[in-house]
């Protein structure tokens, strides 16, 4: 929640220039660059703490991104993570995710399902689908469907 | 076992009501049976709408009725329909007569909404466009002006109690204000008269919010007009506080279905009707974000009867077609629907005195063609 101007259509355009003149991750360069430092990170991380590891796969999803290989990188990044992750481990990791985070998992677990060259790990996905299921409800579901900026 | 919140409900059609309005006192409500025709029913202060009758029938639209509302001040009826026109009706001699009315639009209207005045209407259309149209006394007819600026079809409209700011939710994931003056009708408000101050000329955009990441289905001003809501598709509750020139907006994405018609019932409590079948109660926090109270409909707690045994071939039987029809083995009869309503609802509105400040008794309409009465 926050303080936001009255969009007046004046405010509307000077809001889009500085945007474009300001964010330094609108390219697409920069932010393929990033995807891959963070799954490069996100390897590292397999090892120790599993939770922490998912939550910094799942942070900053590309979703302005034009191109289907940086937001393909991320997804695999995610996927490392659910492999990764044995049965008992699944409901600690869920709890401990902000709304946001399980939102942007939720739409994760429907991309990577849907990647028919994934079907190997679609066992472990319906694990986490169904136990992620539990504790977001119907809605995460129709923000995955509904969300015009995907990941 | 515990109440559930309903009064009453009724199967009052067979395919759907696609929409419905109370008259002033409450006494008459006007529907539509999902078809070209529109049904007003009187007796309606009786708690039990098995006993409304049906006493007039306007059949004057050609394809769906899309939109009614029912004036407390002239207690004329206007009724939008896909057919791209609108009427409005005057009650003369027991009988209903519709006027004519110059919308100018070329595709669909979807919902109509009377201003707190009666002067003037806005219809919600799928043209992008929302004419707000106003009694010609020269020419015995309803003209239009129109409000552009939208990108895609618009859903809902609302007007805010001053009678000159209008609310509209649109299928580009957009909820705008705009201002609705119309000279003809009214006088200019002086600064401080409502959220954007002064009175602005017709159709300027005064705010554009765009919290919502699915088509903006309803939207709906508190009984003061200091609040604004707004539901989208991706099962999301915004509101906006406004305070002086500056406004709030806070969000809520929720764990239910979305929700197709919202209302306040008083400052703090917004009222939802949706995809789950079961109205919602949001209520203010301390933070001015609305979070999810309760559900209006609850599951009565009596035992579901058991089964009767009847021998192992028949339990074997049954439990490989349950297997294959529900994807389970037991016939659980806590799955089976025990909602009121047994489709989605379309429309939520109140049944107390129009612009009471606390309202405790509402009514739902949905595409299961049932209405059922509330209260809070």
């Amino acid at each position: 929640p926050g303080r936001i101007w009255v969009k007046t259509p004046q405010l509307i355009q000077f809001i889009r220039q500085e945007v474009r003149r300001r964010d330094p991750m609108s390219s697409e360069e920069d932010l393929k660059a990033s995807v891959t430092a963070r799954a490069a990170k996100v390897s590292s991380m397999l090892s120790g703490d599993k939770g922490a590891a998912l939550r910094t796969a799942l942070a900053d999803p590309p979703v302005t991104s034009k191109s289907a290989e940086t937001k393909a990188l991320n997804a695999v990044a995610v996927g490392d993570v659910i492999t990764a992750c044995g049965d008992g481990e699944i409901e600690a990791i869920i709890e401990g995710l902000s709304d946001t985070e399980r939102d942007v998992l939720m739409k994760y677990l429907y991309k990577i399902l849907g990647d028919v060259g994934q079907c190997d790990k679609s066992g472990q996905l319906l694990k986490w689908h169904s136990k992620l299921l539990k504790k977001t409800g119907m809605g995460a579901v129709v923000r995955s469907m509904t969300d015009r900026k995907t990941v | 076992s515990r109440m559930s919140a309903a009064t009453n409900f009724h199967q009052l059609s067979e395919q759907g009501i696609s929409a419905h309005a109370w008259n002033g006192d409450r006494s008459m409500i006007a529907i539509c049976p999902n078809s070209n025709e529109v049904h007003i029913y009187s007796g309606c202060s009786n708690p039990d709408p098995s006993t409304w009758t049906r006493t007039h029938v306007l059949a004057e639209h050609d394809l769906l009725v899309s939109g009614i509302d029912w004036s407390p001040v002239t207690n004329k009826l206007v009724t939008c329909s896909h057919d791209r026109n609108a009427f409005v009706w005057t009650f003369q001699d027991n009988e209903w007569k519709p006027s004519l009315v110059i919308l100018r639009i070329n595709r669909a209207a979807i919902d109509v909404k009377w201003s707190p005045d009666g002067s003037k209407f806005a219809v919600a259309s799928a043209a992008k466009s929302v004419p707000v149209c106003h009694y010609e006394e020269s020419n015995d007819w309803w003209i239009s002006k129109m409000i552009k600026k939208h990108k895609s079809t618009v859903l809902e409209v609302a007007w805010h109690p001053n009678n000159q700011l209008l609310l509209t939710g649109c299928s580009d994931f957009k909820c705008r204000i705009f201002s609705a003056f119309v000279e003809e009708c009214e006088d200019q408000l002086p600064d401080g008269a409502g959220p954007y101050g002064a009175t602005q000329p017709f159709g300027e955009l005064l705010g554009e919010f765009d919290q919502a990441r699915g088509w903006v289905e309803s939207v709906a001003w508190s009984p003061s007009g200091a609040r604004l809501a707004f539901a989208g598709h991706d099962s999301s509750l915004t509101v906006v506080n406004f305070q002086g020139s500056q406004a709030e907006a806070h969000t809520n994405r929720f764990n239910l279905l979305p929700l197709s018609s919202i209302m306040f019932a008083n400052e703090d409590t917004i009222i939802g009707g949706g995809h789950e079948f079961n109205p919602a109660v949001f209520t203010a926090d301390n933070s001015g974000s609305f979070v999810f109270q309760r559900s209006l409909d609850t599951k009565s707690s009596a035992p579901a009867p058991a089964a009767a045994s009847t021998g192992g071939f028949a339990n074997a039987r049954a439990m490989f077609q349950s297997k294959t029809t529900r994807g389970q083995a037991k016939n659980d009869a806590s799955d089976s629907l025990w909602t009121k309503h047994e489709n989605v609802i379309t429309q939520v509105t109140s049944r107390d005195a129009p612009g009471a400040a606390n309202v405790t008794q509402i009514a739902t309409t949905g595409l299961d063609g049932r209405i059922v009465l509330w209260r809070l």
